[in-house]
């Protein structure tokens, strides 16, 4: 599946643009603030009706002084499908092959997106729920009903800490709800056992190809309670009654990111950092496609940024080997490797975009003047 | 100070679930302007509804027959299996089935922190009253799948466990006679998960 067709009318900064994607490597050029994101995003809305930067309300994504927007997406494959998705100050309205559809779950089947944003980098050293909010996706991509699950285990860890916070808290009321919240927290933790043990080998390879086998990457699942959930809770039963909060569960797991057999919570270096995350963005990609069949869309916002040309190079390599639709947005081409024969290039300028042109030729010139953009840009962005 | 009858009227209306000031208007104009014969019957209906509907001092269940509801009064029901649910809507569809043959218990309601709602405001003691001075054999717990039905059928689960009185749940799985591709996604995987042998 890949998205042959983009329209999006009042998306954020966006106007009215129409963009034709080439089945392979998109780029996405512009200066910062012109709405390269604000298209990676418009893509996600038509792919997965969210965007990849999360938002409060849907009136974040209408373009300021408007009061709806339109995104349709056209999709190429072995069954090819529309979605059109309208955006109001009420909510979206979403339909697929021009049938309105309110089943969320219709368009995760048939397509999937792994997306990387800058945010993503302060998980390997920040905090644990940062973690697992990627755990979560990863999880989510490749078992489309994880999602439906979590939401369920949330309602009764409501449930349960409003329990605990009674002044009299009844004890067979109390272990009722923590057997409830045992059997969902099982299904949660299993499914992420699971999809972590789909992407192990995918990642393990991705941190070695990224950083030119310099490093050794392992991910490590380090759930909250090992063993039996209800038998760990009945043991904290009175500090939990103390500090009147569930104390354990999948809601406060975490995943370990080691970097040559070290913690890398507290070794890795930004460009490390970054390896980790974009080997663990495209081992997920690499198990949706071999656990369901689907070759996910790849969106890589300023992912070549603060890496070096030897980096940059082997990120477009493995890339390019993923042989799936990606979209990258950069400042300058020149960022990217010189002998790039990467597929159509789009220059994002005040909300509009240009009609593609071929990398190298684009490439060439941006060579020719990039001499005068050396010096004239002000924020070194070379 | 008197009220004024047609905004009160709607007020009262709207006080109803699922009805908008708007619909209370669209019911209370009907009332004046169509049909003010069904004034004085409706208001002699809801009359009888506040006399003579109560709960039923066994199961609790709504009735209009006096103290003990007809399935309670009933002869030829079997008086060993007792079947708990949460709500008057839940024992009405279990009725309209006529396959369950023993009694009810209806508790108002699940076990709900979140909205206030503990043991003691369901009907819980007096079903504990009622297994003392019965030979019930058997407790079928029909309450709702969801979260807080599932906690409240462990809650009276364990309650019962010092009864010696067999505890069953009702099973969950996919509609008989409706395609697998209707059923939805959480029904399907515990239809899954709790697949039977033949």
């Amino acid at each position: 599946m890949n998205l042959r067709r983009l329209k999006a009318v009042y998306f954020r900064n966006l106007k009215s643009i129409i963009l034709d994607p080439a089945p392979g490597l998109n780029l996405l050029i512009g200066d910062n603030g012109h709405g390269k994101t604000n298209l990676l995003d418009a893509i996600a809305v038509g792919a997965q009706l969210k965007p990849i930067r999360p938002v409060k309300h849907n009136s974040d994504l209408i373009l300021f002084g408007e009061r709806e927007s339109q995104i349709d997406a056209e999709f190429a494959g072995t069954s090819p499908f529309t979605v059109s998705v309208h955006l109001d100050l009420e909510g979206k309205k979403v339909r697929l092959n021009n049938k309105p559809t309110r089943d969320p779950f219709a368009l995760r089947e048939k397509i999937a997106q792994v997306s990387f944003v800058p945010e993503d980098l302060a998980a390997v050293m920040g905090s644990a729920g940062l973690r697992r909010r990627l755990l979560d996706q990863i999880t989510a991509s490749l078992y489309p009903n994880y999602a439906l699950y979590y939401r369920q285990y949330e309602k009764v860890l409501l449930q349960r800490n409003r329990l605990l916070k009674q002044p009299l808290v009844d004890l067979v009321e109390l272990s009722s709800f923590t057997q409830v919240l045992a059997q969902s927290a099982h299904v949660i933790e299993k499914a992420r056992v699971l999809a972590l043990l789909h992407i192990k080998s995918y990642y393990e390879d991705g941190v070695s190809r990224l950083s030119d086998a310099q490093l050794t990457g392992q991910l490590t699942y380090l759930p909250s309670s090992a063993g039996d959930l209800k038998a760990s809770l009945e043991k904290l039963k009175v500090e939990e009654r103390a500090r009147k909060t569930t104390l354990l569960g999948p809601h406060l797991d975490d995943l370990e990111f080691s970097l040559n057999g070290h913690p890398a919570r507290f070794s890795a270096s930004r460009g490390q950092a970054r390896v980790l995350i974009l080997a663990l963005k495209i081992a997920q990609l690499r198990a949706v496609f071999a656990h369901r069949s689907l070759s996910p869309l790849l969106l890589l916002d300023d992912v070549v940024g603060e890496l070096d040309p030897d980096n940059a190079f082997r990120l477009l390599q493995v890339v390019d080997q993923l042989q799936t639709q990606t979209f990258i947005t950069t400042t300058h081409l020149s960022a990217l490797p010189t002998d790039w024969r990467a597929g159509r290039v789009f220059r994002v300028q005040g909300g509009a975009v240009s009609s593609s042109i071929k990398a190298d030729e684009a490439q060439a010139l941006e060579a020719h003047t990039s001499h005068q953009t050396f010096f004239y840009t002000a924020d070194g962005c070379l | 100070m008197s009220l004024d009858p047609i905004q009160h009227t709607i007020e009262q209306f709207a006080k109803l679930p699922g009805i908008g000031e708007r619909t209370a208007l669209r019911l209370v104009l009907h009332l004046i302007a169509q049909d003010k014969n069904l004034i004085g019957l409706l208001s002699e209906a809801l009359v009888q509804l506040e006399q003579k509907v109560a709960e039923c001092e066994l199961c609790h269940m709504i009735t209009a027959d006096g103290a003990r509801c007809s399935i309670c009064r009933s002869v030829s029901r079997d008086s060993k299996i007792l079947c708990v649910v949460a709500r008057v809507q839940d024992l009405m569809a279990l009725e309209a089935t006529s396959e369950f043959r023993g009694f009810y218990h209806v508790l108002h309601g699940v076990l709900a922190p979140m909205e206030g709602i503990g043991p003691q405001d369901l009907r819980i003691a007096s079903l504990f009253e009622r297994l003392k001075q019965s030979e019930i054999s058997e407790i079928i717990l029909a309450t709702p799948s969801t979260v807080e039905g599932e906690a409240t059928a462990l809650y009276l689960a364990q309650e019962l466990q010092n009864h010696l009185i067999k505890v069953t749940r009702i099973a969950s799985g996919v509609p008989v006679g409706g395609d697998l591709q209707f059923a939805d996604r959480l029904t399907l995987s515990r239809a899954m998960a709790l697949r039977r042998g033949f």
